[in-house]
């Protein structure tokens, strides 16, 4: 390899834009102090290309805010997610308890028993809330930390078999097993509280995204799990033998939904490579959960609304003109 | 202020460079101490170029490649000229205090040991 193109191989270590203004230049002056070189000189020459590139390369990230910044909006979407789910299952018991869930013999008994989650799900719809009507940072991170500090209780509660009191327990309730589904969703809410990673990064992050699009994912979720819950009521009512095939199908309008907004976003997304990474792994969080159970559908419905979302929010963090480097105009920051 | 930064300025405030005579001139300076690297030159010539210190002056090509040439501005001369004096203050004070220092240990205590 000749020592102009292992010079250039070395220069790559610089972002492109930067390559583009300097990279001649510094070529030039490489060679013309080649000659006066030892081997040492050389290395040590190397090690400071490599060195000062990456600087640069971090440099232009943390001036973009660009990968903090997608990580809290990837755990905002996740807060939004998890209140539309919230709100899904204590609009289920609520149906429940006026008897509108359309299985009279199986819920033929005047006592209601109640999902011994809804706690956590109550501190997610609020967190939710919180978001759409503009409460400062600082008080939804508090918030949704405290979601998760209730959901791990509420786990542990279980896992000790009822040994660590749980408030939701008060009453008459189901009996929650702690199985694969029961940790995946305590995996989606530690994930969405931590990272919003604080409220300085959650405050950035909120700005950069117009409440109307927070407010319009809320409403498409909610709209959607509410059709399907009614639906799958109605299905109840008038199908004697309600397949539960079907009425996972009709749970499934939110995942038609939530599969547009995913193509959507992907058609229009620039790489912002570490999002997807995040999003795909929380995406086989509730994948890993196999089985027919309707809400292991469900959390894979969701998921997709979460990532079509924030896959479409990322082509709008894209049109603020951060990414650009201007050499000799310093970092305004 | 840093090393680097001090002797590409101090290089600078005579006559304009380019990239390549700025490393010459920065080891001729530091009377062959400091040889500094591409990468940290280019570096530091940012850091400058970014807070007005230094400016381009002009571009041209050369051998086929883009050869800029820098010159320190007035900021960049100021900003020189005070962390000069604040160097020759300290050394002032430290030089002061070594010259007491062989003092005492001449005038100490019987030792019978001359300097």
């Amino acid at each position: 390899m000749s020592v102009e193109s292992r010079y250039r191989l070395l220069l790559r270590a610089y972002p492109s834009a930067y390559r583009i203004e300097r990279a001649e230049e510094m070529l030039g002056v490489l060679l013309a102090t080649q000659p006066r070189r030892g081997a040492r000189s050389t290395a040590a020459e190397a090690m400071s290309l490599v060195g000062h590139g990456l600087v640069q390369r971090l440099r232009l990230v943390r001036n973009a805010g660009g990968v903090s910044t997608s990580w809290c909006l990837a755990g905002l979407s996740l807060v939004m997610l998890l209140m539309v789910l919230g709100a899904q299952q204590l609009v289920a018991s609520g149906l429940r308890a006026l008897g509108l869930d359309g299985t009279p013999e199986a819920w033929g008994m005047q006592v209601l028993w109640v999902d011994p989650r809804w706690p956590v799900h109550a501190a997610w719809v609020l967190t939710g809330l919180a978001l759409l009507v503009g409460c400062r940072a600082g008080l939804i991170v508090a918030l949704a930390w405290g979601a998760a500090g209730l959901h791990l209780w509420e786990v542990a509660s279980i896992a000790s078999g009822g040994t660590v009191p749980w408030p939701g327990d008060a009453g008459p309730h189901w009996v929650a097993l702690l199985g694969p589904t029961e940790v995946g969703w305590l995996l989606l809410s530690l994930a969405a509280a931590a990272l919003l990673s604080g409220s300085a990064r959650t405050a950035r992050a909120r700005a950069r995204v117009s409440t109307c699009r927070w407010w319009g994912v809320a409403t498409a979720g909610l709209v959607g799990i509410g059709l399907g819950q009614l639906l799958a009521v109605g299905t109840y009512a008038f199908v004697e033998e309600a397949a539960p095939a079907f009425t996972v199908l009709l749970l499934g309008l939110p995942m038609a939904l939530a599969a547009g907004v995913l193509i959507h976003g992907l058609v229009q997304a620039p790489s912002d490579r570490l999002t997807l990474v995040v999003l795909v792994c929380l995406a086989a969080v509730p994948l890993a959960v196999r089985g027919t159970r309707p809400l292991s559908m469900l959390s894979v419905a969701a998921t997709l609304v979460a990532t079509g979302w924030v896959l479409a929010s990322i082509r709008l963090v894209n049109k603020t003109p951060a990414r650009t480097v201007s050499i000799g105009q310093g970092p305004e920051n | 202020m840093q090393e680097p930064t001090f002797l590409i300025l101090s290089s600078l405030v005579d006559r304009p460079r380019h990239g390549y005579a700025l490393l010459g001139e920065v080891e001729r300076l530091s009377g062959g101490r400091v040889q500094l690297r591409v990468g940290t030159l280019y570096a530091a010539l940012d850091r400058l170029c970014a807070t007005r210190l230094v400016e381009i002056e002009s571009e041209e090509v050369v051998s086929g490649r883009p050869r800029r040439t820098y010159r320190v501005s007035a900021g960049g001369v100021q900003a020189l000229r005070e962390e000069t004096e604040r160097m020759l203050d300290l050394a002032t004070k430290a030089q002061a205090r070594l010259r007491r220092r062989v003092m005492a240990v001449d005038a100490g205590p019987v030792t019978g040991v001359t300097l």
